[in-house]
């Protein structure tokens, strides 16, 4: 197999995958056969040059996307909150997101890559070191003050994690997370849910990412979600002014600490701060007034700045939108509203 | 035997045939910690218990000390011809909160000397003062630093001594949250030394059926020796699940360990000194003014044939000192005829005779709503006892 024609079958999966499209689908709308698309992703044939511009066309790629194509081969660590049950084919896009997502960062972010200070800490499987000892490790490691943290987005962008905000509600997601080795992390964060869930997701995934190597387990999931609870709300400057069970009193606490109340409340259970009876009357109570649905005073949600910053500052230097945008693999029009429209 | 209550009958209560099985007294000098706590029961007796001590005489029992008369009435218990392990709690227990750099209490110097004071100074004196076992002075650990715990571990794991138990009295919310709850089972399983498990809570320290299921686990996936120490009936569930023996207390607060600094959360009716009385049948401590007052008003309350009541009602224990010595007596006979019947059983057959006894106990309560006319009901911890769970 020719190694330009495995990169552009594997490049042409990842983008028919991140448009939603099956192979039936796209060989219809680029007017070839399902045999064809298949045998092209798969490496094994090339398709002429009138049959690549007609997908180009398809998925909304810039012309010539295939025929630059010299590597395309990201083998990253992928991690997936789940909203619900995820069926398999999204899981399929899920990884073809993140597998593109790294290719734009890199590509656009190639002089002003942040230093990577996010190290692995394996979780070993005795128990013996937990997700919130962990969480606090990486915490030091990001040289993080004690008590909350203002802008959890910046603090890992700052970090040298790639953060980006998009549509993933259809795949049933809050958010994924790859990262290659000795490769930028990257976190793709569904931007339908408030930011307090935003905030919890992205330490969520910041979580599995220095702690597993694959995501699967239910454990593993209930690890990363108290490394996120531990790293927002490290355990003794988060006991220290515990206000009790007082409900209004919990929301001011919970907006302090940029988490949500049902967040706020668990982490209290956890440390011994609300008793069990306590926090199952401060769960019903959350349910019947529907407050763990809809966020009481929410807070407002964090930009990621880091790619928006690499684009202007590229564009300050002259280089042009059009070029930009290819290098991101997208039209114009796509390129703006991803990473330049409400980033302010 | 016959039904032990005259209204309550649970059919499961049956004494084991092994009995006369059990095992025999040990010579308790040799220090030997494993060998002391295994298979044991251990009554912690505050101030007022201990004159129940003629009680206490059967070879599968064992005595601890506690409080700040704690010295002293170990020297009286010693006086007498003892054959049961006695020791000395450590006063930690309930002044001292532990931290990662001094996890056990180990007094100041009140004048500089060449030899301050070492943890294995105070276990040296602990068995020179004639303790079966020394038991670390650990102070309580909280679940908001796992570094307590571990230090905790760290330093018992350094005594190179097989007369010693390691007490670890953890806040019960270590019980609540899944990662501590596997951080405890595995700092347990790198023990050295036999453990005794301490909760530490104002009130019930296993208020939930999530906290229940937890205490379970602990036994469950512990390897090494475990110990539920300071319980009330849960010490059998705990037994049932692979506990090596127990340390079970006849009035509520040795039946739990205050945080430092509080003397327990509030109560009903803080002046009713009435005693609480395990009532076997239902696997329950119940303040006998609430039976009198609440269950048995109207109706004719049970009868309980232990050595103690003999034929006496259930509910007749006032808050005077004599009735209450009546209560702790009647507590620890039936506390112990029910650690005696499974003595010498497997795991297996511990574990089904449990699960009869509170099946049995569940089926109680029913019956004990319909003789009184009211509403009882099953509480969190029997119904799951009851339960089958083999693990």
């Amino acid at each position: 197999m020719n190694d330009d024609t495995a990169a552009k079958g594997a490049l042409l999966a990842a983008l028919r995958l991140s448009r939603g499209l099956t192979q039936q689908e796209l060989a219809a709308a680029a007017e070839t056969s399902q045999a064809s698309v298949s045998k092209a992703e798969g490496g094994k044939d090339d398709l002429d040059p009138v049959r690549w511009s007609a997908i180009e066309r398809c998925l909304a790629v810039p012309t010539g996307t295939f025929m630059r194509t010299q590597s395309f081969a990201p083998e990253s660590r992928i991690f997936h909150r789940k909203l619900r049950s995820t069926p398999q084919y999204a899981l399929k896009r899920l990884r073809a997101e993140v597998d593109l997502a790294h290719l734009r960062s890199s590509a656009l972010l190639s002089t002003r890559k942040p230093e990577l200070r996010v190290s692995r800490h394996p979780i070993p499987h005795d128990g013996f070191v937990t997700p919130g000892e962990i969480a606090d490790d990486v915490r030091q490691e990001l040289g993080v003050a004690e008590g909350p943290i203002g802008n959890l987005t910046g603090l890992l962008e700052d970090s040298g994690v790639v953060v980006i905000r998009s549509h993933l509600e259809a795949m049933q997601v809050d958010a994924i997370a790859g990262w290659p080795d000795g490769g930028t992390p990257v976190i793709l964060l569904n931007d339908h849910v408030s930011s307090e869930r935003q905030r919890f997701t992205m330490a969520h995934e910041l979580g599995h990412a220095v702690m597993h190597d694959v995501s699967a387990s239910a454990l593993q999931e209930s690890q990363a979600d108290a490394f996120a609870s531990a790293f927002l709300m490290p355990a003794e400057s988060f006991a220290a002014k515990w206000p009790g069970r007082d409900i209004d009193a919990l929301v001011t606490y919970k907006s302090t600490w940029g988490v949500s109340l049902a967040a706020a409340i668990r982490r209290g259970r956890d440390l011994g701060l609300l008793s069990e009876s306590d926090y199952t009357k401060l769960s019903i109570h959350m349910s019947a007034t529907g407050a763990h649905r809809r966020e009481l005073d929410p807070m407002k949600s964090e930009s990621p700045r880091l790619m928006t910053d690499a684009i202007e500052s590229a564009m300050a230097q002259g280089a042009t939108l059009q070029a930009l945008a290819e290098r991101a693999l997208m039209l114009e029009e796509e390129f703006v509203s991803t990473y330049l429209e409400n980033h302010a | 035997m016959p039904d032990q209550y005259s209204v309550i009958s649970n059919l499961n209560l049956r004494e084991s045939s092994r009995v006369t099985s059990q095992v025999s007294a040990r010579p308790v000098e040799t220090g030997l910690a494993r060998l002391i706590l295994q298979d044991r029961q251990f009554f912690v007796l505050g101030r007022y218990e201990q004159r129940i001590v003629t009680a206490i005489s059967a070879p599968s029992t064992g005595l601890v000390v506690s409080g700040d008369w704690a010295a002293d009435a170990k020297r009286t218990l010693l006086a007498a011809p003892l054959a049961q392990p006695v020791f000395t709690e450590p006063a930690s227990l309930h002044r001292y909160r532990a931290t990662a750099k001094q996890p056990f209490y180990i007094p100041a110097e009140t004048t500089p000397s060449f030899f301050p004071p070492t943890l294995e100074g105070l276990l040296d004196d602990q068995r020179a003062a004639r303790n079966a076992i020394a038991v670390t002075p650990t102070g309580q650990i909280g679940v908001k630093d796992p570094r307590v715990l571990k230090a905790a571990l760290a330093g018992a794991n350094a005594l190179e001594r097989d007369d010693v138990a390691f007490l670890v009295p953890i806040e019960a919310a270590f019980l609540s949250d899944e990662h501590s709850l596997r951080l405890l089972i595995s700092v347990l399983n790198r023990s050295v030394h036999p453990v005794l498990l301490a909760l530490v809570h104002d009130k019930n320290p296993l208020e939930s059926p999530k906290r229940l299921k937890a205490y379970r686990r602990i036994f469950a996936e512990t390897t090494g020796m475990v110990i539920p120490y300071r319980a009330d009936a849960t010490a059998f569930d705990a037994r049932a699940h692979g506990a090596a023996g127990m340390a079970v207390g006849l009035i509520p607060s040795a039946r739990r360990t205050n945080p430092v600094g509080s003397r327990g959360g509030p109560v009903a009716d803080p002046t009713d000194m009435a005693p609480h009385v395990l009532i076997a049948d239902l696997l329950r401590f119940t303040r006998a003014k609430m039976m009198r007052r609440e269950w048995f008003v109207d109706s004719e309350s049970p009868r309980c044939f232990c050595p103690g009541c003999r034929g006496a009602a259930i509910d007749r224990f006032y808050e005077s000192t004599a009735d209450r010595f009546q209560a702790h007596l009647h507590n620890a006979y039936e506390l112990q005829r029910l650690h005696t019947s499974n003595l010498g059983f497997s795991t297996t057959e511990r574990h089904d005779w449990w699960h009869a006894q509170a099946a049995g106990a569940a089926d109680a309560y029913p019956k004990l709503a319909s003789h009184i006319g009211r509403a009882v009901p099953v509480p969190d911890d029997v119904s799951l006892w009851s339960k089958a769970c083999r693990s």
